[in-house]
């Protein structure tokens, strides 16, 4: 016999678990484990794990019929008790139901959310046994998940354990096919693409789609771009790379690449095109071209074996590359400087903060949504218990009676839980509806693109129904605990009364106020940063600017600007028009310089003439780049902010570099903000560069459609066989803070909820206390009290909660949206002003809902309501 | 004083035969070996459930064995009602079959 001990299925043993009623459950259990020990013995692990299942399945009837037939039959009753108790308070269900509801429908969303974000790459077939290659390289400034290109098949041919590689190259070039011309994301790839990844072919086999170097794979919304209903297989598109123009033959169409992908693309092409892109030997090089490599290891293989042979691999093939650094003085004695990892596909999505040019997730976002989610949940679970145990007084009888009929505390503590399940039930139908309706502003403001027939799946809906059998243990549980302790004899007697005016009550309506408040001051701070962002002097003008993207490089870019540029300068809308690389947000250039002894990092970019005056800036010292530029020197224009940090005392003619063709400042700029606000101002260099990837125009904001036809007129003059591709500087800044506005419509989607829920609550709570207190307020009106002083005396109650509410937020939202402040480099400041707006919106919010409830009460006829004494 | 289903006849039987070792895993072993019934240990609790609330056994908690991955056995013994119970069923089954022979099934069969 085996030394190892086999321990039976766990699903039915666990499910008989929790069956078998407490005397009996270690005995059925212990003959099932011994039966199925001898049958391992007899017969082998696995007949007896079969027997155990068929077993388990013709025992459970058995056992539920006869040890369970009393709880049903009860369960029968408690629950016919709880609809009756439903029906019986319309009001207070429907604040009780309609809250949860809302709080469940946020959980859904949540949870559709992490789900979502936790599907990526997921898939893959393969996912669990494929790896991103990524590199740490002290001599680059980022860690990069392109490497390389050679590596992809180095790699393979290295270590045996890896299975395949296939290396991902990302180009955008120009494609056309009769009158279509687009911009398109192409990946230059290895052929056995469809091996490693289970993106789904529907025409083509996966072997040969990619077999040739001239063919190309189209994704399904592709096809349908280009050739409508046609059959595109074997007709032939064009693309342009640069200068360079190639013919591609369709082999195949795939899906189009699913939501929770990081690889996404429009076609495929054989990564051996490079060395037309760029030149012949571009596959084999050790530097650059780069490309992301991804491999598979083989059945069983660990990746920390692949990674414990990274440093003789890179002393063995990266030997040249360090020998030219070190020639060129380059090479960083200490440790290695030319390091690589593996990062597991699934792990892409939500941790490569710290890899360049990975666009992702952060799992912050989901932290951060779910304690969203939790709170609202609390909110509203806090409004059922406090509701269940203020009208507690309203089922005192009924208890006393099953007491008296023989009930024990826990059968009490059980009806209360039934109760509590079915309204939770009620809730996350309710919910559900509510979540189906509501999705597409969640989809918005969550940007996602969930859709709600996924989230009904099996496993989601007992999931949601699990947790709302969880919730309403807990939420029932209290409340089943306070009925359950009351004496029988007292009640019938009639001594016995539960005030709804405890100490819990206080304090859990106190966490309410709390959180809505909190809430509010989280609101309010964003959306101040936000307007901060919005108002704030950048540096340059960002309104109006046109960019338009020159598609060229080199002379051909220069020839396209310059042409471009006697054209429209003729538009009387625009007024200016200049170049550079790379518009303000878009990607940039980072170096190392040293300045005497400061040795510092700094950005640069490549501008044309009238640069600074197209953007608007102004020069400190000297002046633009001079027409034509001479030849002799290299001018730069720098920042205040370089000036600053190299400690350069009157900056200009000073030459910053010791090489041949030295850079020379001629003029400084006033500082501006060439990142976004999260970032500190950094020093900057403009080159002057004549070829450029942009163009810049300054354009009169009237008739703004107009100047783009006539824009376009005169591109397609020039650019016949390019695409018209345009944007604007104020949109591109936008875009980088998109996530922030998301964020504060989420936070104030959460405060809406939890002050919605918070007042259904008070409205319910208010509602208990009139009625119980009406009588007293009729003998305080028959002895002369005002209307207003009554109300006076009721609403006092409900002002210090709020008050001490508003003492405990405060400290809580200074504390915590200065943390979320720090992110920002510039950043507004949280001024008295947001603390006392919430305080004042929470007082007007809660009293605005009771005030009438309380009026109203107050204001009734004493003689109606005394009548009855 | 009720009848004794089929069942409960059967597993009171194997308790009484079982003397002092009747617990459930032998009780269905004694059921399947001696009497060739197949009883799944669902049925066989659902009839001790039954008798231990009609008083005709008595449970008491034996060990713990290792094969039982520690937990305790429940024993079962006959009480005196049940074993009336037994005898009863006995007299019955004696009376209702009194008479008839095997041989005269072994005619019809044929």
């Amino acid at each position: 016999m085996k030394k190892k001990e086999i321990s039976p299925p766990v699903v039915p043993y666990f499910i008989l678990k929790i069956l078998c009623l407490k005397d009996w459950r270690f005995s059925i259990l212990g003959d099932f484990d011994e039966e199925f020990l001898e049958r391992i013995e007899s017969q082998g692990s696995r007949k007896a794990k079969r027997w155990y299942w068929q077993h388990f399945f013709t025992s459970v009837p058995r056992i539920m019929k006869d040890m369970w037939i009393w709880r049903i039959v009860m369960f029968k009753n408690y629950l016919t008790i709880a609809l009756r108790n439903i029906k019986k308070q319309k009001v207070f269900s429907l604040i009780k139901i309609l809250g949860l509801s809302i709080a469940l429908a946020c959980c859904i969303w949540i949870y559709l959310f992490v789900k979502d974000e936790i599907s990526y790459n997921k898939f893959h077939d393969n996912a669990d046994s494929i790896y991103s290659v990524i590199n740490t390289d002290n001599y680059y400034p980022y860690t990069y998940r392109n490497i390389p290109i050679a590596m992809g098949p180095a790699l393979k041919e290295y270590f045996p354990e890896i299975e395949r590689s296939v290396r991902i190259a990302r180009s955008n070039p120009i494609v056309s096919y009769e009158d279509h011309l687009y911009r398109e994301h192409c990946h230059l790839t290895d052929r056995n693409f469809f091996e490693l990844f289970s993106f789904r072919l529907l025409q083509g086999d996966e072997a040969r789609v990619l077999a040739s170097e001239d063919s190309i794979v189209l994704t399904q919304s592709t096809v349908l771009k280009y050739f409508q209903n046609q059959d595109p297989i074997g007709k032939t598109l064009t693309m342009t790379f640069g200068r360079k123009k190639k013919d591609f033959l369709v082999t195949g169409i795939v899906e189009d690449p699913p939501r929770n992908s990081t690889i996404g693309f429009d076609m495929l092409i054989r990564i051996e095109n490079l060395a037309l892109i760029r030149d012949r030997d571009a596959l084999q090089s050790w530097t650059w071209p780069r490309s992301e490599t991804y491999i598979q290891l083989k059945k069983g293989q660990a990746p920390t074996k692949i990674e414990a042979g990274f440093p003789a691999f890179v002393s063995f093939y990266f030997k040249k590359v360090i020998e030219e650094r070190k020639a060129r003085g380059n090479w960083n004695k200490e440790g290695e400087t030319i390091t690589f990892w593996l990062q597991s596909l699934p792990d892409i999505y939500l941790h490569s903060q710290a890899i360049a040019g990975s666009p992702g997730s952060h799992i912050k976002k989901s932290y951060i949504l779910t304690g969203i989610g939790f709170l609202v949940l609390i909110i509203a679970c806090i409004n059922f218990t406090n509701l269940s145990i203020g009208n507690a007084s309203t089922r005192t009888v009924e208890i006393g009676m099953r007491k008296i009929l023989g009930a024990d505390r826990k059968n009490i503590i059980r009806q209360f839980w039934s109760e509590s399940i079915v309204i939770l039930s009620l809730a996350m139908l309710l919910g559900m509806v509510f979540a189906a309706l509501f999705l597409p502003l969640f989809n918005h403001l969550a940007s996602k693109q969930i859709v709600m027939t996924d989230a009904l799946s099996a496993s989601n809906l007992l999931f949601f129904f699990a947790l709302a059998g969880i919730i309403g243990i807990l939420a029932g549980f209290y409340p089943g605990l306070i009925l359950s302790k009351i004496e029988a004899i007292k009640i019938i007697k009639g001594h016995m009364k539960i005030s709804g005016r405890s100490v819990l009550t206080r304090a859990l309506i106190l966490a309410q106020f709390s959180a809505s408040i909190f809430l509010i001051i989280a609101t309010l701070t964003m959306a101040k940063q936000i307007t901060y962002i919005n108002n704030k002097d950048l540096g340059f003008n960002k309104e109006g600017l046109m960019i338009i993207e020159t598609l060229e490089r080199e002379d051909d870019a220069e020839r396209v600007f310059n042409l471009f540029k006697q054209k429209a300068e003729n538009l009387t809308s625009v007024r200016q028009i200049s170049g550079c690389a790379f518009p303000i947000g878009g990607p940039q250039g980072e170096g190392t310089l040293q300045y005497n002894d400061i040795k510092l990092k700094f950005r640069f970019s490549q501008v044309n003439y009238d640069y600074f005056s197209t953007m608007g800036m102004k020069f400190l010292y000297g002046g633009d780049f001079p027409k034509p530029v001479p030849k002799d020197i290299n001018p730069v224009v720098v920042n205040e902010m370089f000036v600053k940090s190299f400690e350069i005392d009157d900056p200009i003619g000073k030459k910053l570099d010791s090489s041949t063709r030295p850079a020379q400042i001629i003029g400084v700029v006033e500082d501006y903000h060439y990142r976004d606000l999260h970032h500190e101002k950094e020093p900057v260099i403009h080159f002057f560069g004549s070829s450029p990837f942009n163009m810049l125009l300054r354009i009169s904001s009237k008739n703004i459609n107009q100047t783009i036809v006539n824009l376009k007129e005169i591109w397609q003059d020039i650019q016949i066989d390019k695409p018209f591709i345009y944007s604007f500087q104020d949109q591109i800044l936008a875009e980088r803070y998109e996530e922030e506005k998301r964020w504060n419509a989420i936070v104030l989607s959460s405060a809406v909820f939890v002050i919605l829920i918070t007042c259904m609550g008070l409205v319910g709570i208010t509602t208990l206390i009139t009625n119980r207190r009406i009588k007293e307020i009729g003998i305080r009106r028959v002895l002369g009290a005002s209307i207003a002083k009554i109300t006076n005396s009721m609403c006092r109650d409900y002002v210090i909660l709020i008050a001490i509410s508003n003492l405990i937020s405060w400290p809580l939202g200074f504390y915590f949206m200065n943390l979320w402040l720090k992110d920002y480099a510039y950043r507004t400041h949280m001024d008295i002003g947001i603390f006392l707006l919430a305080g004042l919106l929470s007082v007007v919010i809660s009293l605005g809902t009771i005030g009438f409830l309380i009026f109203k009460a107050a204001s009734s006829n004493p003689v109606d309501c005394l009548r009855y004494e | 004083m009720e009848d004794l289903t089929k069942m409960e006849e059967t597993v009171l039987i194997a308790i009484w035969q079982l003397k002092n070792k009747a617990y459930g895993y032998e009780i269905r072993k004694h059921i399947s070996e001696v009497f060739k019934k197949e009883f799944s240990l669902g049925n066989l609790y659902s009839a001790l459930y039954q008798m231990n609330k009609k008083d005709y056994i008595n449970k008491s908690i034996g060990e713990a064995t290792e094969r039982r991955r520690g937990k305790k056995k429940i024993y079962y013994s006959v009480t005196p009602k049940g074993m009336k119970a037994l005898k009863l069923a006995c007299e019955m089954h004696d009376l209702v079959w009194r008479g008839v022979t095997v041989h005269s099934f072994e005619f019809l069969g044929k």
